[in-house]
């Protein structure tokens, strides 16, 4: 484990305007009419988000390495795959639910950790469609809090949260007025779970390093640090589009509380490099997630 | 028990150290304590959890805005624990 600076600029991608013009297509014209467009707007992004598509060579060439004979990888299909995905997002939020197929792969650790009101830790990444865990947890008797970047671009959020029917979660903004650690504190000690990503790191913040799809990766330690301080049950769940109008929910077993904080890493870093082998277009980073940890890199 | 200020830093010393995996000659009176332990927005709700345990206090989120160093550390410390006396 070591403390760098990391890379990513906090922003996701995208932009308010075009948000706008696909929940307008969506609610009109439909989600395969968004899809349409989307094949329109994509060869746009291929030609213009350079610095994009050299992370996802980058990304790419990880891939290929250690996964051998994989194939359809292409900056064309990977922001198909995310443009595919923030449509489906709109679509459910703005109540298409129905037309999509929900699976639930394995969820029994997470529905358990939730159910038992004893505070715990759902750790999730940049990888499918997390908002849609909403879904498939619907029902189930407990509180669940989302963990929300500051950094992730505000217009974005405001569209998204103008245009659309409120989240299905409880949200807690890291605020700099630190109004975050009294409610993430006390919705533990109440029982609740929180949910975060473990895959992002912000310029400052103290990160962990484990080698990931074959070479040394830096993670954000604060989650785990966290779920060892706190000592609470954690779980690694993620929500992936595993076919047409369709997604599955996994959830591995609970990391059981006291468990440390670097066997919490290294079972998230396991859990997290097997879904992104198996579905590498759905984990949407676009920055090279390995410059850091890379001794030869430029800093 | 009360704690003397000497007890106070070398018991801060020795779990910021260790939590926050940081060498202990960083742990000065006189060092930023955010800079020193590099600590991010979420590493306050795992600090508030180690202060707990080693002081039996529980720190507000907002009473980090006000700590710079780790002298003012300190002095939170020592001040919270004579109010608890």
């Amino acid at each position: 484990m070591s403390e760098k600076t990391p890379k990513w600029s906090g922003k996701s991608k995208g932009f308010p305007l075009g948000y706008r013009i696909f929940i307008f297509v969506i609610r009109n014209l439909g989600v395969r009419a968004a899809y349409l467009v989307l094949g329109f707007v994509v060869p746009w992004y291929v030609l213009t988000s350079w610095k994009s598509n050299k992370a996802l060579g980058v990304y790419f060439a990880r891939l290929r390495a250690i996964v051998p004979g994989i194939k359809g990888l292409n900056y064309f299909r990977s922001y198909m795959a995310m443009g595919r995905n923030i449509i489906d997002k709109v679509a459910v939020q703005a109540g298409l639910e129905a037309r999509y197929t929900w699976e639930k792969v394995n969820g029994q650790g997470v529905a358990d950790l939730i159910g038992a009101h004893k505070g715990g830790l759902l750790l999730s990444a940049h990888v499918g469609n997390w908002e849609f865990a909403s879904h498939f947890l619907k029902g189930h008797p407990g509180k669940v809090n989302i963990v929300l970047l500051t950094a992730e671009d505000e217009r974005i959020k405001a569209v998204m949260e103008n245009e659309l029917s409120p989240a299905s979660f409880n949200m807690i903004p890291l605020s700099k007025d630190m109004s975050h650690v009294f409610k993430m504190n006390n919705a533990l000690m109440d029982g609740e779970v929180l949910c975060m990503h473990g895959d992002r790191n912000l310029p400052g913040s103290r990160v962990y390093t484990a080698d990931f799809l074959g070479a040394p990766a830096e993670f954000p330690a604060g989650p785990f640090a966290l779920a060892a301080a706190h000592k609470v049950p954690v779980c690694i769940p993620f929500v992936i589009r595993t076919g047409p109008m369709k997604y599955s929910f996994f959830g591995s077993d609970q990391i059981p509380p006291g468990t440390s904080r670097d066997e919490i890493f290294k079972r998230y870093v396991q859990e997290f490099e097997a879904i992104v082998k198996k579905y590498p277009l759905q984990w949407f980073n676009y920055y090279d997630f390995w410059q850091h940890a890379d001794p030869t890199s430029d800093r | 028990m009360s704690l003397t200020r000497q007890d106070i830093e070398a018991t801060t010393i020795k779990f910021l150290s260790e939590e926050f995996e940081v060498d202990p000659s960083t742990i000065t009176p006189e060092a930023p304590m955010k800079e020193t332990l590099a600590l991010d927005s979420l590493d306050y709700v795992d600090l508030v959890v180690v202060i707990e345990q080693n002081f039996g206090m529980k720190m507000k989120g907002e009473q980090f805005m006000k700590l710079v160093t780790f002298s003012d550390f300190y002095d939170h410390i020592e001040e919270e624990l004579a109010a608890k006396a």
